[in-house]
This record gives C-alpha cells, sequence and structure tokens, in this order.
C-alpha cells in the first residue's frame, strides 16, 4: 500500500499536496483498494467555498458509493476532468493522475490538524 | 456470536490475492483481480467460481417425484434423468420459501440446489411437509461446486478430458474424472454457456487447480461473487432476498414461466386469487439515463410519488451504465415509462426496459 511522504492524510483517507497555499487533494491508496473499481466521479464545480471536512465529491465504485471530504476549507480553484471520461485513474494512479479537485488554502494552520504519513499508516494498519 | 463456514478453498483464495468477505454465514471471496475485470472475463473467456456455499439437498424414494411436486410451482413431468429445471418453492401464501434448480438424477431421486442463506430454511421447510416413503439427505457440507461459465467454457472442460460437447442446456451427466465422481451441469447464473460442477469436497483443491490452471490459456481467471452479482444483474436473473423473498410472490416477480397452474402445488390458492388481483405490482428492469449508479433500497418515484424500491442495482460493466431492477405497479410497469430514482438526494431519470438488459450472452438454448 502506497503512502507517499510529502503528502498530509484525513482519519476519512483523503490526501492533501500542498504548495503555497494551493492544495491538491485525493484519495488513498488504502480509500481506492477498499472501493474497488471506480466507475463514476461527481465532481465539485470550479468556485465553490468549501468547510473544512465537507462533503465536496461523491465516488460511485462497482460495490459501493463514498463521499469524499475536503480536508481543509477554501475555494475550489480546479477539478480533474479527467476523471469524467476515466474515473479509474482512482485506482490506477490515486496520488498523480486520480487528484480530485485543487482548493485555495484559507487557513493554513487547518493542515496541523492533519497526519503524516507514519501516523496514516498506523491508522489503516488497526482497521 | 456467528462463526463463519469457509470454504476448503479459503486458503487458495487468499493466496489468489482474493478479497474474502462474510456472505450468507460463509467467507467467500468477492473479487480478486477487480469486480469489471472479472464480469469482462467472464463475457469474454471464462471464469471460474467457487460455490461450495450453495446448498444440496437430495430427495429420494418411492414417493419423491409425488413429494417434489407438492413442493414446486415447475412441474416435474418436463424432467427425465439427466434433465434439470429452474424453479420456486412457494409456502401457503405464495410467499417464496427459496428459488432453486431441481435435477433428476432418477426415476425416484432429485436433487435440489439451494441458496446458501436459505438452506437450513429449505431443510426444514421440506422435513415439516416430508411424506413416508421419501428420505431427505442434506449434502451440502460434503459437497463442492465449482462454475465454469463464459463462452471458452466447453473448450476448456474438454481441453482436461470431460466429455461436456453433447450435454444441452440445462442437462446434466454424471462422469468420474480422475477418480472424482462427478456431477456435471450445463447450467449457470451469469447468462453466459458454462458448467456447474458438484463434487465430493475433498477434491475441491485438486480440481480447483486442475481447472485454473489448464483455463489460463483459454483466458480463463477466478471470480469473485462480486462479479457473479454484475453479471446475473444484467441479464435480468432474480436474487433470493433482493427480488424475492416470504414477501414476493413468483408472478409478480416474472417468474410465471415456472409455476404450472394446471397442477397442484403449496402456494396455488394464494396465487390463483393474485392472478384477478386489480392493484398488482410488477418486477421490472431499468436504465439510468443520466450517468449514476442505482442501488438496493433506493426509492423509486413516479409522477413525484414514491413508488417502490430498488431491488438490485449497479454499475453495468458490459453496457457501462446504471442498471436495476424493482417493484413498480403495474400501471407504470410498461416498457419506456419513465421513473426517478432518488441517489442520494438526487432525482435520477430512468427508463424502464426489457429484461435481459445485456442480450449478447453465449448461452446455448
Amino acid at each position: 500500500m502506497s503512502i507517499p511522504e510529502d503528502l498530509k492524510y484525513t482519519v476519512s483517507h483523503e490526501w492533501i499536496r500542498v504548495q503555497d497555499n494551493t492544495g491538491i487533494v485525493g484519495i488513498t491508496d488504502y480509500a481506492q483498494d477498499k472501493l474497488g473499481d471506480v466507475v463514476f466521479v461527481e465532481l465539485p464545480k470550479a468556485g465553490t467555498e468549501v468547510e473544512a471536512n465537507g462533503e465536496v465529491a461523491v465516488i460511485e465504485s462497482v460495490k459501493t458509493a463514498a463521499d469524499v471530504y475536503t480536508p481543509v476549507s477554501g475555494k475550489i480553484t480546479k477539478v480533474n476532468n479527467l476523471l469524467d471520461k476515466d474515473p479509474s485513474f482512482i485506482n490506477s494512479d490515486p496520488y498523480n493522475k486520480g487528484w480530485i479537485f485543487e482548493i485555495q488554502i484559507k487557513d493554513m494552520s487547518e493542515l496541523d490538524k492533519l497526519m503524516d504519513a507514519m501516523v496514516y499508516q498506523n491508522k489503516i494498519s488497526e482497521d | 456470536m456467528q462463526f463463519l463456514k469457509k470454504s476448503p478453498l479459503n486458503e487458495t483464495h487468499i493466496s489468489l490475492g482474493a478479497k474474502m468477505v462474510p456472505f450468507a454465514g460463509w467467507l467467500m471471496p468477492i473479487q480478486y483481480s477487480g469486480i469489471i475485470d472479472e464480469h469482462l472475463t467472464v463475457r469474454e473467456k471464462a471464469g471460474l467460481f467457487d460455490l461450495t456455499h450453495m446448498g444440496e439437498i437430495i430427495v429420494t424414494g418411492d414417493k419423491a417425484e409425488e413429494y417434489v411436486q407438492k413442493l414446486i410451482t415447475n412441474n416435474t413431468a418436463k424432467l427425465t434423468d439427466g434433465k434439470a429445471f429452474y424453479t420456486v418453492i412457494c409456502f401457503e401464501t405464495g410467499g417464496i420459501v427459496d428459488d432453486v434448480i431441481v435435477y433428476r438424477l432418477k426415476k425416484d431421486e432429485y436433487m435440489f440446489v439451494v441458496n446458501a442463506s436459505n438452506a437450513d430454511k429449505v431443510f426444514n421447510w421440506f422435513k415439516k411437509e416430508l411424506v413416508t416413503d421419501v428420505r431427505l439427505i442434506d449434502k451440502s457440507a460434503k459437497t463442492a461446486l465449482l462454475a465454469v461459465q463464459g463462452p471458452a467454457s466447453e473448450k476448456i472442460l474438454s481441453s482436461i478430458g470431460f466429455d461436456v460437447g453433447k450435454l444441452g442446456y440445462f442437462e446434466f451427466t454424471r462422469q468420474v474424472y480422475r477418480g472424482i465422481d462427478c456431477i456435471i451441469a450445463r447450467t449457470g447464473y451469469t447468462g453466459e454457456d458454462g458448467f456447474e460442477i458438484f463434487f465430493p469436497v475433498d477434491y475441491a483443491f485438486s480440481l480447483w487447480a486442475t481447472l485454473n490452471t489448464s483455463g489460463k490459456k483459454y483466458g480463463l481467471k477466478p471470480v469473485g461473487l462480486g462479479a457473479r452479482d454484475t453479471l446475473r444483474i444484467e441479464v435480468g436473473y432474480p436474487l433470493y432476498g433482493n427480488e424475492i423473498d416470504e414477501t414476493t410472490n413468483p408472478l409478480e416477480a416474472g417468474l410465471s414461466w415456472v409455476v404450472d397452474m394446471g397442477k397442484d402445488f403449496i402456494g396455488k390458492k394464494a396465487l390463483e386469487s393474485q392472478v384477478n388481483r386489480v392493484s398488482r405490482r410488477k418486477l421490472v428492469g431499468f436504465e439510468t439515463i443520466e450517468k449514476a449508479v442505482p442501488r438496493p433500497h433506493y426509492e423509486i418515484f413516479s409522477g413525484g410519488k414514491q413508488v417502490g424500491h430498488v431491488a438490485s442495482g449497479t454499475f453495468s460493466p458490459s453496457m457501462e451504465k446504471g442498471i436495476g431492477m424493482g417493484y413498480v405497479p403495474e400501471e407504470i410497469s410498461q416498457t419506456g415509462s419513465i421513473i426517478d430514482i432518488s441517489i442520494r438526494g438526487r432525482m435520477v431519470k430512468s427508463r424502464i426496459v426489457e429484461k435481459p438488459f445485456y442480450t449478447k450472452g453465449s448461452i446455448k438454448r
């Protein structure tokens, strides 16, 4: 199970990659493995203001549907439209081509509440 | 605490990378390589399924035929030795005890293949209705069941020495294969040509390994319960607990083709009164018009009013759209009618369509 060192993680299995005050968000390798084949992603709209832990996207796999929560508050600036054509990027490449949305982070201190790779690794090994 | 029963192939599944889940009191593989890949493999080549959780009940004795006739809605007169059919078993109320395949082994000996979730219930129901000169044997714990399903199935079985070329759809034969006493039936639950092999549970590993290894060059892969479900939904087959249960009758479920009202059976009176009822519901198939995935228990709406629930629903890997089945009032059950499915707070327009959804299967009728 891949857990890149340079990302921050939520208890609900999202990751965020931060550069300056912008974050790219997706779901973890562990989460995609639990969901199974992803067939459809309901993406948020660019420009939407969201609060940390709010539902912003829905991932439908063959087996189940799962909400995606934003790790931080802010404004959604971009969404990954590639997922409309090929939602399976979430399975095949969850940390790169499978990214879901980009967010302009409102309050950088919210990042302190997220887990680093080691803590996340420990969390999922308890599941 | 409930302990899960394990298939004799449990370790084999795990070593093949299967995800194991509880199902009907058993720990069974839900997927290996992934539901979509496994699904398409069965449609295009062949899949190998461990169905050892299914129950097998033998009914034998001088009065066996008479007894079976009373229990099932279909007519045993259609069966000869080596032939099988699909049928339901009803309560007096017309509600369904289980849906089963009945195999006529001999004139006075039948094998019932029952759902794992209903195996004990069916056996108890049979015992309750038992008459003298009939004997029941529950062979579930001693019988393994493997299925090979898909267009390459016949080639695979023939290549390893099974003699199946002459078997017609819903026919079966008894063969000793490398010392293993097997019943091989040309039956299945996928809409593809294929076979189900019943044999003593001690040989499960040996036969699984032979099939899995020899089948590889024909593209065969192990397939779990996840794809088994999407395959059967695509061809509109009911699943007990979803489309049918103790509160549904075979007529509204679209199973009148297995109900012979010209003979006597338990539940017939209740079904007769159903035939003339004014307001009835009907099991229909639907596809979503927008991109969405219907799932069991989602509400069905028509004209702003809730009229039913989704019984089964999935993303169809073969047709790449949302499909499902559910009961709606007869008035709106015609093909082409538009209904709404409430999917996570959103109304998704859906069209009632003919079942089966998928019609290109290799099944040989």
